[in-house]
């Protein structure tokens, strides 16, 4: 660091009185141009304002302060507790609106949901199944089975079940 | 708090009092700051008839966004940036009506007017080139020349760097000794 930076990092401290400059500061202030330019500035600007006059006491002030400060708490809390209120109320009349959604029963025009004619209903909802047991899971399958069985094209007749005259058309059919 | 008065307290305990409901402490936070704010106040623009609003208006801030003060800069710091933004508030709000000019102002009773009025005049030149300076440079000249805050504090207090903060005090001390050569 140069004496004039050793100078500068000092002057603050030297123009508010809560230090002084050693012999070879003081010696270098004296032949340096720059840093007794620095020095006067700093001092000026360490004792500018102090001779402002405040029109009120710092117990005045203090007074006043805590007067708006204890105002503008209770604003706070009036408005903070204002803000709670409504939303209570809010959220009041959303679970009111839901409870009514949730149990209001299935209006008139309501289509039936199809089944399938015959077929046993599902004792286990599908989401479960896979927590079924072994049994569970077979009389599930039962149940989906049960009423395809009888529609499969499987049991259509073979060609040995048929007659002569039966084989005769369908030859005929097909030839064209 | 109990052991030792209000004005022997440091800043943390007097705010800690004070956050506890201590309102005496908060008197004695205003009376120990409000001079120095004030001539900070001043030397960063403010009207000397606008001083007392403002710094009345600083300490509300403060009191009000108290617990924002956790201590990693001076209280007298903390205070100092509150006024500072809240000058700028209210320069932009009124375009510059916070600088009055010297003929407004009313002098200090002296022994001597005309070295009264000599000393009013240059120190009214400095606020004049303060006034010219961008705003970080005359905020931390004015915290390290005026209120002799170290470049760490400056820093916390301002958000930059100690580096950053000793670099915009010496563009500040060129700029002004320039201005008043």
């Amino acid at each position: 660091m140069s004496a004039c930076d050793d100078l500068s990092d000092r002057m603050p401290d030297v123009a508010r009185g809560a230090a002084a400059w050693t012999p070879a500061q003081a010696a270098h202030l004296a032949a340096c141009g720059e840093c007794a330019a620095e020095f006067a500035l700093v001092r000026q600007a360490a004792g500018l304002g102090t001779g402002l006059r405040s029109g009120r006491d710092a117990e005045a002030i203090a007074s006043s302060v805590l007067g708006r400060v204890r105002e503008a708490t209770a604003a706070d809390r009036a408005r903070r507790a204002r803000t709670v209120r409504w939303g209570v109320a809010v959220a009041l009349a959303a679970s009111l609106a839901l409870v009514v959604l949730v149990r209001r029963p299935p209006e008139a025009g309501t289509p039936p949901v199809a089944t399938l004619p015959g077929a046993a209903p599902l004792a286990l909802p599908l989401a479960e199944a896979e927590s079924a047991d072994e049994a569970q899971l077979e009389a599930a399958l039962d149940a989906i089975q049960g009423p395809l069985a009888g529609s499969s094209t499987l049991d259509a007749p073979h060609a040995g079940d048929l007659d002569t005259q039966q084989l005769e058309r369908v030859l005929r059919a097909w030839e064209g | 708090m109990a052991a030792m008065t209000h004005a022997e307290a440091p800043d943390r305990e007097l705010v800690s009092a004070y956050r506890a409901g201590d309102e005496r402490a908060a008197a004695e936070i205003v009376r120990r700051h409000a001079e120095a704010l004030g001539r900070f106040l001043y030397g960063a623009g403010a009207g000397r008839s606008d001083v007392d609003d403002l710094l009345q208006e600083t300490f509300f801030r403060a009191f009000r966004r108290i617990e924002s003060w956790r201590g990693e800069a001076s209280l007298r710091s903390w205070l100092c940036t509150i006024a500072a933004n809240l000058l700028r508030d209210d320069y932009r709000r009124h375009r510059g009506r916070t600088v009055v000019s010297i003929e407004d102002r009313d002098l200090a009773d002296a022994a001597d007017p005309h070295e009264e009025a000599a000393a009013n005049e240059s120190e009214e030149r400095l606020r004049r080139g303060l006034a010219t300076l961008p705003r970080l440079q005359r905020e931390v000249f004015l915290l390290r020349a005026q209120q002799g805050r170290e470049y760490g504090e400056i820093a916390e207090a301002l958000g930059t760097t100690p580096g950053a903060a000793r670099v915009h005090y010496h563009h500040a001390v060129k700029r002004l000794k320039e201005y008043l050569a």
